[in-house]
């Protein structure tokens, strides 16, 4: 979806000439006084190119920090000793935490150029061109937060500006870009720290700015795309916005009950302010190429690369790794660069396929704790063969079958994915995982809850709803509960005569009922009247179990859904007979309440 | 009855002995039998010596009348009861009430449905066993197993070598008297891999079964013999005892080649 107007307000006002400085990040700045939305996009689009060293790789591993340079393959260009994790490049800097400071080191040779105390605040992320770059150190969303911004120079540090507020990830764009306090991006001056423009994001989070050719990227849930002057500020949603928000609401179900890091901001190169260490949610990423006005993202999580469609929903491709991922980078032609802790640099182009894998040898001692690109390459055209939707099914379906951390997105994405694919065979995909070959209890029910709401292939919900429990063949009962609302949600009407077996079978699990009893009602067909009323009279008296004492209920409103007020004299019935079960006495009358009485003409029962 | 004990009437019994069971305690509790009029109360304690007292003497419509009650539902222990009752009765109109029942969602009512079938020798209970044998319940299968020992014919083979595949040991019973040679070659690859114990009485009876051919029976006992213990030796020695006076030639020289062989 690309919108014109983004559906919150940038607002944006000339900032006075001389304001700025110490006045810079000031919450009681009056709008109307800062610089405007035209003046920050001249700003960025007249930032030089990046003129940075190309398609280089440094990596943390063994005690050290190497760098790499790569053309057909990395070759090791220095290493300096370092207990360093997570190293960030910004510009010609190579920036890293040890020991209580930031370490800024130079790309081309290694050698250290600054050690500042970080006072407390974390690393936040850095960017730069050459030898101009910003850093942000911050304490994050606290109940006192404070941050510091650092402008970088051939010289050091030249110029530090402290804000009593939360700092983002920035960006360096003809200006130091930042954000700051969850809804400000101002533009900041490298050379007087003043604020030249600022911007606000009106109702929405701001966390993170990225840089991209003569544009600048922005946002927090949802990401922003800031044209140069003339082009329409849009909002193409590259990515969508929250893939664990997203997923969950499509999927219905409650994220927040799923333990997951729901405010994660997916934004290439942000982190969320922590203590560092290489904590899980540091190493998920949602890559895209800058460039483009509305690109085609890719999801990398530490066991899965996702690729996504240009406005979301569905997946390209996908891909389950058998190792953890350490850093990920994007490459201009849609393209993704992997390390791996085992120290493996992997290629994987566009479709989803692998181009090149090379081993740092930096990892080959306790393998690779991180991992920083810049200027990195493409990977060659994608030359035929794979990227077909039933590739991505099977991608997917792989994705979910793989073990995973339960923080992990990627059975969301993959599971949502499934869903919406327009290939018949991820509803059978989406069996197989709903009835066990999902490891993991949570990729289990995800696939569950999807099947569940799957449109297409329904063919494989017929062909599964036939098969049975049975002990001497040793076949399992097929997840019969999602397989029953799959029929419903998608109007299956063929369904019908294998729901009444279910509904017949002592072999379904009870918890299975109530979804059958309710298809049967939902799917409106009159044959399912007479087995629905089998199955209350049965059990009316006698309900074995909970499953079986939903059912009755759901077998109630099922036949009010298909014989409407035709039904009255069987809830009569139910109603007054000496040992119906309380509850499903107390259906029956508050059933019996919402009866129309039947028309003239109506059939007799 | 004395107090503190639980009443055999509530027990739970074999499928078989619970419709006995049924009988007898309706006949203690009631004195009397009960009309299918009866059945049409709303009491529990008066429906119960209903249903219990309908076996004792029989009315014409019985049957069908349980039948009906059945349908209509009803709590747990009138269900039981009323399932042993309908195997009492003897009426084979009851049987397609019972063949519904053996789809009840509780095993009890299965198991039972089993037993009442098999007490009515009612036509199609032998594939209706057969399909319980893939009953998720054991208990059920069990029941269902026990049902077709006595009833099976040779179309249920497969379904019991399925059964003794799936851990079912007591297919072996009527296995070793529906088998062909062909069914009874695959027993004999049994022998060394089961206890003996458990394919001993099979084995017997394969030696002994003159409709089988006599390569099969000599089969059987050089399998035992092949064995070489003492309690292979006693399994031959009642094959041998089994044997007719006259024939099978080849047999009694394999049966007395393998006792001289074996340990006594």
């Amino acid at each position: 979806m690309s919108s014109r107007v983004a559906p919150w307000a940038l607002l944006a006002a000339a900032l006075g000439s001389g304001c700025g400085g110490p006045g810079a990040f000031r919450l009681d700045q009056p709008d109307g006084e800062l610089g405007g939305l035209d003046e920050a996009r001249r700003a960025f689009a007249a930032a030089a190119p990046d003129s940075g060293p190309a398609s280089v790789v440094v990596a943390t591993g063994g005690g050290a920090l190497v760098a790499y340079a790569v053309a057909d393959r990395p070759e090791k260009r220095w290493r300096v000793p370092t207990a360093a994790d997570l190293p960030t490049i910004a510009g010609d800097w190579v920036l890293t935490e040890e020991g209580g400071a930031v370490v800024g080191r130079r790309l081309r040779d290694g050698a250290r150029r600054i050690r500042e105390g970080t006072d407390g605040l974390f690393f936040v992320g850095a960017d730069g061109i050459g030898d101009d770059a910003v850093v942000v150190l911050s304490t994050g969303t606290s109940t006192a937060p404070r941050s510091e911004v650092w402008i970088l120079g051939a010289r050091g540090v030249v110029r530090r500006l402290a804000l009593a507020q939360a700092a983002g990830a920035p960006a360096w764009a003809g200006a130091a870009w930042v954000p700051w306090g969850s809804h400000f991006l101002s533009a900041i001056d490298p050379r007087t720290g003043d604020e030249r423009a600022r911007l606000r994001w009106d109702g929405e989070m701001l966390s993170a700015a990225r840089r991209g050719p003569r544009t600048l990227w922005a946002g927090h849930d949802r990401t922003v795309r800031l044209g140069t002057p003339g082009e329409p500020t849009t909002s193409p949603r590259p990515v969508p916005a929250d893939p664990v928000r997203a997923g969950a609401a499509a999927l219905d179900v409650d994220v927040d009950a799923l333990d997951l890091p729901v405010a994660r901001p997916f934004v290439d190169g942000y982190r969320v302010p922590r203590p560092r260490g290489g904590g899980f949610d540091d190493r998920q990423w949602l890559l895209w190429a800058p460039g483009d006005a509305a690109p085609a993202p890719v999801l990398v999580t530490p066991r899965s690369a996702v690729g996504l469609p240009a406005g979301g929903g569905g997946a390209r491709w996908a891909m389950p790794f058998d190792d953890d991922v350490v850093a990920a980078a994007g490459t201009p032609g849609g393209g993704t660069l992997l390390v791996f802790r085992r120290g493996d640099l992997v290629v994987v182009d566009a479709e989803g396929r692998e181009r090149a894998r090379h081993v740092l040898e930096a990892c080959a001692d306790g393998g690779c704790l991180g991992a920083a690109f810049a200027g990195v390459w493409d990977p060659p055209a994608a030359g035929g063969g794979g990227g077909s939707a039933a590739d991505a099914t099977a991608g997917l379906e792989a994705v979910l079958r793989a073990p995973g951390d339960p923080r992990s997105v990627a059975p969301l994405v993959a599971a949502d994915a499934l869903r919406t694919a327009p290939d018949p065979a991820a509803t059978a995909a989406l069996i197989r995982l709903c009835e066990g070959a999902a490891r993991d209890a949570l990729a289990r029910s995800l696939a569950c809850e999807a099947l569940a709401r799957r449109t297409r292939g329904l063919e494989h919900v017929t062909a599964a709803l036939a098969g049975r429990s049975d002990h001497l063949a040793g076949t399992r009962a097929p997840p019969i509960a999602a397989l029953a609302r799959a029929a419903a949600h998608a109007r299956a009407r063929d369904a019908v005569p294998l729901l009444i077996a279910k509904l017949r079978d002592p072999a379904t699990p009870s918890s299975a009922l109530p979804p059958v009893a309710r298809a049967l009602g939902a799917l409106g067909a009159q044959s399912a009247a007479a087995p629905l009323e089998d199955f209350l009279r049965l059990y009316h008296a006698d309900a074995p179990d909970e499953g079986v004492a939903e059912a009755l209920q759901a077998a109630v409103d099922a036949l009010v859904a298909l014989r409407g007020p035709l039904v009255e004299p069987l809830l009569t019935e139910l109603v007054d007979a000496p040992f119906t079960q309380s509850a499903l006495r107390a259906h029956a009358t508050a059933a019996l309440e919402t009866l129309a009485p039947p028309a003239d003409g109506d059939p007799p029962p | 009855m004395p107090r503190g004990r639980p009443s055999p009437c509530r027990a739970r019994a074999a499928p078989t002995l619970a419709v006995v069971l049924g009988a007898a305690c309706a006949l203690a509790a009631t004195g009397a039998g009960a009309q299918p009029s009866d059945l049409d109360t709303d009491d529990a304690d008066a429906l119960m010596l209903a249903i219990e007292g309908l076996p004792l003497r029989p009315a014409p419509g019985a049957a069908p009348a349980l039948a009906a009650r059945v349908r209509r539902g009803l709590p747990e222990p009138h269900l039981l009861a009323a399932v042993s009752a309908l195997g009492a009765l003897g009426d084979r109109r009851a049987a397609p009430v019972l063949f519904e029942l053996l789809a009840h969602r509780r095993p009890s009512v299965r198991r039972l449905a089993i037993g009442a079938l098999l007490a009515l020798r009612a036509p199609g209970s032998e594939a209706a066993f057969r399909d319980a044998l893939s009953d998720r319940d054991r208990r059920v299968r069990e029941a269902a197993l026990a049902a077709l020992t006595q009833v099976a014919t040779p179309a249920s083979v497969p379904t019991l070598f399925a059964a003794l595949d799936r851990g079912h040991p007591a297919a072996l019973a009527p296995l070793a008297r529906l088998v062909d040679d062909r069914g009874a070659a695959r027993i004999l690859e049994l022998v060394g891999r089961r206890s003996l114990e458990r394919l001993g009485p099979a084995l017997r009876l394969l030696g002994t079964r003159s409709d089988l051919a006599e390569d099969t029976r000599v089969a059987v006992v050089n399998a035992l013999a092949g064995l070489g213990t003492a309690a292979a030796r006693r399994w031959i020695e009642a094959i041998r005892d089994a044997l007719p006076r006259r024939g099978g030639d080849a047999l009694r020289e394999a049966v007395a080649a393998a006792l001289g062989r074996l340990p006594g």
